[in-house]
């Protein structure tokens, strides 16, 4: 493996046992199984994307429209240097910058306010198209929920993203199987989200969502049309008793489970 | 614009054609700013020599009205002036969260412009009757809510929008052959109120379509007495309480709007009076809460809800005798 899918994989690891540390300290629990269904993809959308500065207006987005990803997404910006740790450790507290759903704050990296599932891709949309008027070359990544697929809005907007022609962006669905209630085919069931998107005008790779080197690969390439990618994810992953288990959606940590948490993830990165 | 309009012609254009077929123009030879996104909506709102002229600054969405709110953001949050339009009541009811996500939670300054509103859509039925919109748009912290109640008025509110540099929300009529309140050029400022009348007796607070008639039906009391000043209420968020400090010495306050009473012109004002400790009576004149007028022509529809010149001056005297 090159070096940098072995830097990324090392990140992974910090990333994720940050991310237990930030769920153990939460009073109401955290979302445990979207962030960990989400750690690589987040890991290797700020290695693939080009932010020069947040005040770059044509720097690369990363909009995440699957807001409660915050794990994942918080401890990645940690890791690219836009978050300290003690603004992590702050997780949830009184008056802290960081909470459940993302709010927007460029100085510290975040794009967009999210939490209402849906409105980020829209959104997206409207910042696609901004780039293409302004002749910019940028990709607009966002990253949206297989769940998060049920909302209306999310059609409206891939439906206008190939009508507009916005071979910029290029969304990434996380697709762990699991929406709060349980299993998405129990819940709505979505079909061949993959033939569904190819049948919207997008360009669609399917890839290990948990695999940092396929992830790097397919993230980045251009094809002349607007591109998805089905990131084939397990929620909670990683963590053993978490794992296909509808209780991780948002859920408290004892200290006991906290700490088979850890060693679930010293496990998985052994040797590495 | 020149002092002298002409009345005649803004009248025949309607709301929507002076504002986008005028304004909107005017506008573009001083910004290139400008983004126009339509659900759908474009030429019923007035907007075909805009869209041919300036085809780079405008997007149809389809008929995706959340689609639409959230694209408006995206371009807003990155620089561009960008209006909005669609349907009073679908602007307004199908994207409320949007816009209450985008333009409020995230303080973007999207300018949303509903047409056919209040009962304009007439025998399109309750579907298309946007008769909750103000309620909705006045609880978007810091959205500005507009009801202009002639051409002139939706041309100066459009510009004010454009060039406040906040959200706002402008409620437009449907249709051609709108009355003229005003016969002349006047001082929008930032959509201060507008003393149409002054008559010592009764105050009326008009907005919207209501105004003509409530001026109208003013004229009608004065025949019998008594004397009524028309305020034009043209912005009724954020709104300006100072119009109420001389409304102390009169027997009845009145409101009117093609609105639902709850959350309308009717409720900003019973707040005010609250807030103010003002002891007047007051008489709030709307579409009933519980009703949903039968489809009709425009006439049928506004006497039905007791909101044609005639019933206003009614239910006025009738108010006025009950004081006694």
């Amino acid at each position: 493996m090159t070096k940098h899918i072995n830097d990324l994989n090392r990140q992974c690891r910090e990333m994720k046992i940050k991310a237990l540390q930030m769920a153990r300290s939460t009073h109401f629990g955290a979302h445990i199984g979207g962030g960990f269904s989400a750690m690589e993809i987040m890991a290797s959308l700020y290695h693939v994307a080009n932010i020069p500065s947040m005040r770059n207006p044509s720097r690369d987005r990363i909009i995440v429209s699957k807001a409660h990803a915050v794990l994942a997404y918080y401890t990645a910006l940690w890791k690219n240097g836009y978050l300290s740790e003690d603004e992590l450790d702050a997780f949830e507290t009184d008056g802290a910058i960081l909470y459940g759903h993302p709010h927007k704050n460029p100085d510290k990296g975040i794009e967009f306010s999210g939490g209402s599932l849906g409105l980020g891709l829209s959104y997206a949309v409207g910042v696609a198209k901004a780039c293409k008027i302004r002749g910019f070359l940028n990709t607009i990544y966002v990253l949206v929920g297989d769940g998060e697929l049920n909302e209306g809005i999310v059609w409206e907007a891939l439906m206008s993203i190939s009508h507009f022609d916005l071979d910029n962006m290029v969304v990434v669905v996380d697709n762990n199987g699991y929406q709060l209630d349980g299993p998405t085919h129990e819940v709505m069931r979505l079909g061949n989200i993959e033939s569904k998107l190819r049948a919207f005008g997008f360009d669609v790779d399917v890839v290990d969502g948990h695999s940092i080197e396929h992830l790097v690969k397919s993230l980045p390439q251009k094809t002349g049309k607007p591109r998805a990618i089905v990131a084939n994810t397990v929620k909670a992953h990683g963590i053993s008793f978490l794992e296909n288990n509808k209780m991780s959606h948002q859920c408290v940590l004892s200290q006991k489970k906290f700490e088979q948490a850890v060693d679930d993830i010293n496990r998985e990165y052994h040797g590495q | 614009m020149d002092n002298k309009v002409n009345v005649k012609l803004l009248s025949m254009l309607g709301q929507g054609g002076s504002a986008f077929g005028i304004s909107l123009m005017n506008i573009m030879n001083e910004r290139d700013d400008i983004m126009v996104l339509s659900a759908d909506m474009s030429a019923p709102a007035g907007l075909d020599k805009f869209k041919s002229a300036f085809p780079n600054h405008f997007l149809n969405v389809g008929i995706a009205e959340q689609n639409m709110i959230g694209v408006a953001a995206g371009l807003a949050d990155e620089g561009f002036k960008v209006i909005c339009v669609a349907q009073a009541c679908f602007i307004t009811m199908r994207c409320y969260e949007q816009v209450r996500h985008f333009a409020g939670y995230m303080n973007l300054p999207i300018i949303l412009v509903g047409i056919g509103a209040g009962l304009s859509l007439q025998f399109m039925g309750n579907t298309h009757y946007a008769l909750e919109d103000v309620a909705l748009m006045r609880t978007i912290p810091d959205m500005t809510v507009m009801a202009p109640c002639d051409s002139l008025e939706a041309m100066n509110a459009l510009e004010y929008a454009v060039s406040s540099g906040g959200a706002a929300y402008i409620r437009l009529l449907g249709g051609t052959g709108i009355t003229a309140v005003h016969q002349a050029e006047y001082d929008f400022g930032k959509g201060k109120p507008v003393v149409l009348s002054d008559g010592k007796d009764v105050t009326i607070l008009a907005t919207g379509a209501a105004t003509s008639r409530a001026l109208a039906a003013a004229q009608a009391l004065d025949r019998d007495g008594i004397a009524c000043t028309v305020v034009d209420v043209v912005t009724l968020k954020p709104f300006d309480r100072a119009v109420l400090d001389s409304c102390r010495q009169n027997a009845l306050v009145v409101t009117v709007e093609e609105h639902r009473l709850a959350g309308g012109l009717g409720t900003i004002v019973a707040e005010c009076f609250t807030e103010m400790n003002l002891d007047v009576p007051l008489l709030t004149l709307g579409v009933g809460n519980d009703l949903y007028p039968n489809p009709g022509f425009y006439q049928y529809m506004v006497e039905q809800c007791g909101l044609d010149a005639e019933s206003v001056a009614i239910q006025i005297k009738k108010k006025l005798i009950t004081l006694k």
